[in-house]
């Protein structure tokens, strides 16, 4: 294939050779290095093809041998210039095709994204464009090393990035922090500073383990939302047992507290569900920008009917979108199915609604102590309560309100006066 | 002292080959052997030819160091063929070596 394409490029005649001792002349072709290829004997002459700088050194051969040699056709790509040398329009598409495609190359077509698993492609093709390094842009104009550190100043959950060119690929290869700022931040929630811990919600105290502060309940002490648990305000007292200063700490305690929380649902026994009957059938349409146009298709939709559509943005490239979707319409034909649930049905169902609620709430690292679940059933309806007392932390950080009741010169004054 | 002619050339001969054999030398260098790898019946190349002594469509001879090649079959075409090898493409009826 690759050598066919070469013997094109370089051009190739199709020759006839007849006279006295033509094979002679073959042996002398192969012995001076000429090559010779498709070789055909016609009874009483040769047909085959040769190179044109072969044909041009057959000369002092074809006398030697007394043979004569007849150019038949004419193939490759030196004949073909020379056929169109007269058709300058046609040269000039082709320079102008070189040109136009040399000009491309200077643009960025396709960028690759790796690494990223918490920031979105989204995000990252969002800040190119903000850069003005996205689709489009001039790669001249494009500053790798710049691009890495807006990226790494940008996000801080990057820690290293690489942006390269290649051609007209940009590939952008990002390493991200595997601890989120989350995780770490939840090892330093504790904030500076004069705050009280007060509770998220109500509930009873029961247990409540101080590390810093003044505690302002007891296990056992039923408390409202908002109300404070333990004050960042410690006092302090002189030999006399009065309070000379306050001092503020940042409160830091473990408080659990039991906590209810109550759950409400009712659904209807009886229900009308859509049944699939039959195939479904498709419907194509293109949204371009915000016009939409349908495919046109002999089908005709009757209620009553599901419909799923899935829509798709057609890309040049890879991640090289343009803005038209492909919309896929599928409907299917359905009835309408009269559903009566029995009571133990009923009960299976609003079972496994609490348990999604319960898990739902043990997500949160709540713990769940007792529940207490009653289903009722009034005419079509059943109807569900449930009531669940959980354990969870309830304490919150609120700055303190500094109180200055005794300042430290209030004190020496105070002392004078009494002497 | 001179040995008769052909005593001497006997004598090489046997000890080339006995060298080639027990040195296991490739054959066709040593006693510049003709190669013919054929496929099917359509196709078939050639290596270590001296040359083309005749060419018509039914049949081919050709020149090797000890001996001639003589192809008999139909439409025979030369695909291509240089110093050291020569492929042969169409309907191959027999091969015969001649001395």
């Amino acid at each position: 294939m690759f050598l066919s394409f070469v013997k094109y490029f370089r051009g190739f005649l199709l020759v006839r050779l007849s006279g006295y001792s033509p094979e002679r002349f073959l042996n002398l072709c192969s012995n001076h290095n000429i090559l010779i290829w498709d070789l055909t004997n016609q009874s009483d002459y040769y047909e085959f093809h040769i190179s044109i700088a072969g044909y041009r050194k057959l000369k002092p051969l074809l006398k030697k041998t007394r043979t004569k040699i007849i150019i038949l056709k004419r193939i490759g790509f030196p004949f073909f210039l020379y056929r169109y040398r007269k058709r300058k329009l046609f040269f000039a598409g082709i320079l102008l095709c070189i040109g136009f495609l040399t000009y491309l190359t200077t643009y960025i077509w396709l960028i690759d994204i790796n690494g990223n698993s918490l920031i979105t492609d989204d995000t990252i093709l969002t800040f190119l464009e903000e850069e003005k390094s996205s689709f489009g842009a001039r790669k001249k104009e494009i500053d790798c090393a710049k691009l890495e550190e807006a990226l790494r100043t940008k996000y801080d959950n990057i820690i290293w990035a690489s942006v390269r060119l290649n051609g007209t690929k940009m590939t952008i290869d990002i390493q991200e922090n595997l601890i989120t700022k989350e995780d770490s931040a939840e090892e330093t929630a504790k904030p500076d500073g004069a705050y009280d811990l007060v509770a998220e919600k109500e509930g009873v105290v029961s247990s409540i383990i101080t590390r810093n502060g003044t505690p302002m309940v007891k296990a056992g002490s039923q408390v409202q939302k908002g109300d404070l648990l333990v004050a960042s305000q410690l006092e302090i007292y002189n030999d006399s047992g009065e309070i000379t200063n306050y001092v503020y700490v940042t409160a830091d305690a473990d408080i659990l507290a039991q906590t209810t929380y109550t759950y409400e649902d009712s659904f209807p026994m009886e229900y009308n569900r859509k049944v699939k009957t039959g195939e479904g059938k498709s419907v194509y349409a293109l949204n371009i920008f915000s016009y939409q146009l349908k495919l046109p298709s002999t089908f005709q939709k009757e209620e009553p009917y599901l419909s799923y559509t899935e829509s798709r943005q057609l890309a040049l490239a890879k991640d090289y979108y343009i803005p038209v979707i492909l919309e896929k319409t599928t409907y299917y034909d359905c009835d309408y199915e009269k559903v009566t649930l029995s009571k133990k049905d009923a009960k299976k169902k609003a079972k496994e609604d609490v348990d999604r609620f319960l898990k739902k709430l043990e997500e949160k690292g709540i713990q769940i102590t007792d529940k207490n679940v009653m289903i009722e059933f009034t005419d079509q309806t059943c109807q569900v309560h449930a009531a669940i007392t959980a354990i969870e932390r309830i304490g919150r950080y609120e700055p303190a309100e500094i109180k200055k009741i005794s300042t430290e010169e209030g004190q020496t004054e105070d002392e004078s006066d009494g002497t | 002292m001179k040995c008769p002619e052909g005593m001497c050339k006997v004598n090489l001969g046997k000890i080339k080959e006995g060298l080639v054999e027990s040195l296991e030398l490739p054959k066709d260098l040593m006693y510049g052997a003709v190669l013919v790898s054929i496929t099917g019946r359509q196709e078939m190349l050639i290596e270590n030819y001296r040359g083309i002594l005749e060419y018509t469509k039914n049949h081919i001879s050709l020149q090797t160091k000890t001996c001639r090649l003589v192809i008999h079959g139909k439409n025979l075409n030369i695909s291509y063929y240089t110093n050291e090898e020569m492929k042969i493409t169409g309907l191959i009826d027999s091969i015969i070596y001649e001395n």
